[in-house]
């Protein structure tokens, strides 16, 4: 699976402009914690600026879809960070006992990422289900 | 290696890398990225260029070209060229006012 994947935590607007140009660059990345969390900034930052602007006759997002698509995203970079802590401490493991400390943490964080984006992806899934019945 | 941008402190406005880049023609996104690199050492998330470019897009700072080959070029605006222009000599005044403080202490 490519990062191109990433480009659905943009939003309808910004893809329509961007999409293109924006996939033939990402084809060249690797997946990487930074690249996840370049990109989920990125989503959020598109989501919450008022550019690239709809069409006037585009379908508008439903206000919740957006909530959901913005906290999925927030959830997908809480999970980036939790992975790129455990693998610093991964590498910093055998310096000294901090790293005892941290990675209960760490697990927790992850745990509860997981989990809200499960929860966050299925509620989404739940709500698409609703509209086209 | 070229560093990220949070390694090196206050990392440099990716608005001002862009304009510099688009300063001596157009270039497409990956183009922009391996010239940032040789400009200042430091490689642009792919995210972070992206949302630099809609933001000068947006205020007329940068134009579109066609697309070649699904790779688009942007190429500076009359008013993005102003702007650049302003902005580096501002930023030339200070170096040259910091680097005149600091003569003496070296």
């Amino acid at each position: 699976m490519r990062p191109t994947i990433l480009i659905r935590l943009y939003p309808d607007r910004w893809r329509r402009r961007y999409e293109d140009e924006f996939s033939a660059l990402l084809e060249g990345e690797r997946w990487s914690a930074g690249l996840v969390l370049d990109l989920a900034a990125g989503a959020i930052q598109a989501r919450l600026a008022p550019y690239p602007a709809s069409p006037p006759n585009a379908r508008k997002e439903p206000l919740m879809r957006t909530y959901l698509d913005t906290l999925a995203t927030v959830a997908i970079i809480a999970v980036a960070i939790v992975i790129a802590v455990a693998r610093f401490i991964a590498i910093d493991a055998s310096s000294d006992s901090a790293s005892d400390t941290i990675r209960p943490w760490a697990i927790q964080v992850a745990v509860i990422a997981v989990v809200a984006a499960a929860a966050i992806v299925g509620l989404r899934l739940l709500t698409r289900s609703r509209r086209r019945s | 290696m070229p560093r990220h941008a949070s390694e090196k402190g206050q990392p440099p406005d990716p608005a001002l890398l862009i304009l510099t880049s688009l300063a001596d023609g157009p270039k497409h996104g990956y183009a922009m990225i391996e010239d940032i690199v040789g400009l200042a050492g430091i490689r642009l998330g792919p995210g972070t260029l992206y949302g630099a470019i809609a933001r000068l897009e947006a205020k007329g700072l940068i134009a579109p070209l066609a697309e070649q080959d699904r790779r688009r070029p942007y190429e500076l605006t009359g008013l993005g060229r102003d702007v650049l222009g302003d902005q580096l000599v501002s930023i030339e005044r200070l170096a040259a006012a910091g680097l005149r403080r600091l003569a003496p202490v070296r």
